[in-house]
């Protein structure tokens, strides 16, 4: 009896110990990440208009309702689908730049693949903000470096326009891709180099050539990896603020207005913080966040459970 | 003779086979490294734009520049007073330097200057020629605005990464025996972390952070929010405590030794590799952090990049100045880079295998 007690209590000490030491990450971990979303709650069903807003009603689901309506919509979707089509470029990036780059690199000796490495991973390097500014550097359309390269080898008659929606479409995703493409092309060299030799050996001995070696033996074993490139390339598309703000996007560019500046802009414009006039509430800032990034959550859940139904 | 015939033209035919096999491999590789080298150039080349944008003035942008441009003399009729603003001039200092007493129309040009003060034209013309080339970068580095700045930021990112070690390896050091059902939960709660964007609870976020805890302006706030677990640090950390061998562990509890000595005495000293992992992947993203800073802190205690951010406002057109500002805000990270790249190459692709 009282060696069981004594057992029972050195268990609940040392599970007391395993806590103290989980504690202060944990507790960093649930103010600053967890937190948010219990209080996205009160905040979302009040018509709270800033931060300093002293008079707050509770006014239920409405503003669920209003972000889909008139002054609130007409920002919301542009800002959505320009989000929506800098994920689609962005993410065909990563097998413009990234799988071919992982695939050569797999294949290349060790000491020529460092001086490659080594370039390869410099963009990443540079801040978002900074990414933003190189886009206007290079594209602008009077003073853009690439812009006059390129008019001046007479491989273009009219300079891009880098405050063209459709060029910002373009140019901002491919290059937020080439900064990536180190990072991306890691990932999924990691998964080739996983590939088991003895695969790749019996493949050669049956005598396949390269391309039914990738169709069949590469791709099929980092389908693991391509998923976790797509939830983070997803998830990053979603939140792309940085570069938006290197671009001038709180300067009044209106080919930056992604939907995390819509938000920023809700949320803190009218306290003094952007210059540019609110575009609405901040509880209605909320509800965008709650009403875009929650479909994309559940999306990622569902990508990590078909990923772990495709592993081998 | 017949047969020894046949085999010499079967054996032709599998040398010319081989040769064609031998070649096309050849021709392979090297157009895999022709892609290769154009991807590099095609890298390298804004990186090379940018280091020469910081050099060319801005009333030059309008040309193609591949290298700095001539220094060319400024013009005697340029008003003063635009070119203070401009080259964000120091009048106390050109007044003293050019031998001028009193009061100094800004509505003079140079020329006016040079008859009404008896200056030599050469020595305006000196004055002014190194603004020609280093505009942009006496913006930045004088002022001591970026150099704070700058400071500021390196003070975040060493206690972010110190503390985080410390943080991550403390927590690391219980969960990577898995030994209870809860260790896994908690494991589990902080890899959600990989797929919350930041911008989703940035509002929520901002309430708690100023209204809650109450901070303003306050540099630690930035600190404990890079050092919250992320799913990268617990992943890095628990699989390098996993990887310590138990009979060490056992062999210091029958020593009489207690949690707190295998923390310091075992999971610490051995937590070098681990450590400069995690520190090597989270430098770039804690130095080039926007958010945070553009969120908690005030314009006059931004660190490097939110710093850099306010450079492009509306009305601010010096494009010298903007560029120099991100080869300063880039370069040591460059640096940093390239003096610990095999370090950087090693912990991406194991950060990479854990993610």
């Amino acid at each position: 009896m009282t060696r069981l007690q004594s057992f029972k209590r050195k268990k609940t000490i040392d599970n007391a110990i395993d806590v103290a030491f989980c504690a202060p990450q944990l507790l960093l971990y649930t103010l600053f990440t967890l937190l948010p979303f219990v209080i996205a709650i009160p905040m979302v069903l009040t018509d709270y208009a800033n931060f300093l807003d002293q008079n707050v009603k509770f006014i239920g689901l409405a503003n669920f309702i209003s972000i889909f309506k008139s002054p609130v919509i007409e920002q919301l979707m542009p800002a959505l689908g320009k989000t929506a089509a800098f994920t689609l470029v962005n993410y065909s990036t990563l097998f413009i730049f990234s799988l071919p780059l992982a695939l050569i690199m797999f294949e290349m000796n060790a000491r020529i693949k460092k001086a490659y490495f080594t370039v390869i991973f410099l963009p990443l390097m540079l801040s978002g903000v900074g990414l933003g500014m190189l886009i206007s550097m290079l594209f602008s359309m009077d003073t853009g470096s690439i812009n006059l390269l390129l008019t001046k080898l007479g491989l273009i008659s009219k300079p891009l326009d880098i405050r063209d929606s459709s060029i910002t479409a373009l140019v901002l995703p491919l290059l937020s891709g080439w900064r990536y493409a180190g990072y991306n092309m890691a990932l999924f060299l990691s998964g080739l180099l996983a590939i088991p030799k003895e695969t790749i050996d019996a493949g050669r001995v049956d005598g396949v050539n390269y391309w039914q070696r990738v169709r069949h033996i590469y791709l099929p074993q980092i389908v693991p990896n391509i998923m976790i490139a797509t939830v983070l390339c997803l998830l990053g598309s979603f939140g792309i603020f940085d570069e938006c703000i290197g671009l001038g996007a709180l300067q009044g560019n209106p080919n930056a207005q992604y939907l995390s500046v819509l938000i920023y802009r809700m949320g803190f414009s009218s306290a003094g913080g952007g210059g540019s006039a609110a575009a609405g509430t901040l509880s209605q800032g909320v509800a965008i966040s709650l009403a875009v990034y929650t479909p994309l959550l559940f999306l990622t859940f569902f990508l990590n459970k078909l990923q772990k139904k495709m592993q081998y | 003779m017949q047969n020894s015939g046949l085999d010499e033209q079967s054996t032709n035919v599998k040398n010319v086979k081989y040769k064609n096999r031998a070649m096309s491999a050849k021709f392979g590789k090297a157009v895999v490294h022709v892609i290769l080298i154009v991807y590099c150039i095609m890298t390298l080349i804004p990186f090379y734009f940018l280091a020469i944008r910081s050099f060319v003035p801005t009333s030059e942008s309008a040309k193609l520049h591949v290298w700095l441009p001539k220094t060319q003399e400024v013009s005697m009729n340029a008003v003063i007073g635009n070119l203070s603003t401009y080259y964000n001039l120091d009048m106390q200092k050109f007044k003293s330097e050019m031998e001028i007493t009193g009061y100094l129309n800004p509505q003079y040009t140079l020329a006016d200057i040079s008859e009404n003060y008896d200056v030599p034209t050469e020595k305006l013309q000196k004055y002014f020629e190194s603004f020609y080339l280093f505009n942009g970068w006496k913006i930045i580095l004088t002022g001591g605005k970026f150099l704070f700045a700058t400071l500021r930021t390196i003070f975040i990112v060493v206690s972010s990464i110190l503390l985080g070690a410390l943080l991550g390896l403390s927590t690391g050091s219980v969960l990577a025996r898995f030994k209870k059902r809860w260790h896994m939960y908690v494991y589990n709660t902080f890899m959600l972390q990989m797929i919350i964007p930041l911008t989703m609870i940035m509002l929520p976020l901002y309430l708690i952070v100023t209204k809650i805890l109450g901070f303003d302006n306050s540099l630690v706030s930035i600190i404990l929010l890079n050092v919250q677990g992320s799913a990268l640090s617990t992943m890095i950390f628990t699989s390098y405590v996993a990887t310590i061998p138990t009979e060490m562990r056992e062999s210091l509890e029958i020593d009489g030794g207690n949690r707190l000595h295998y923390f310091f005495k075992i999971v610490l000293p051995l937590s070098k590799v681990a450590v400069a992992t995690y520190a090597v992947i989270r430098i770039p993203a804690y130095w080039n952090d926007l958010l945070y800073g553009f969120l908690f802190l005030k314009n006059d205690s931004y660190p490097l990049i939110p710093m850099l951010s306010s450079l492009t406002g509306t009305y601010n057109t010096n494009f010298q100045a903007i560029f120099s500002g991100l080869v300063f805000s880039v370069a040591p990270l460059i640096v940093l880079y390239l003096l610990f790249q095999d370090l950087f190459v090693k912990s991406i692709m194991a950060g990479s295998i854990k993610g």
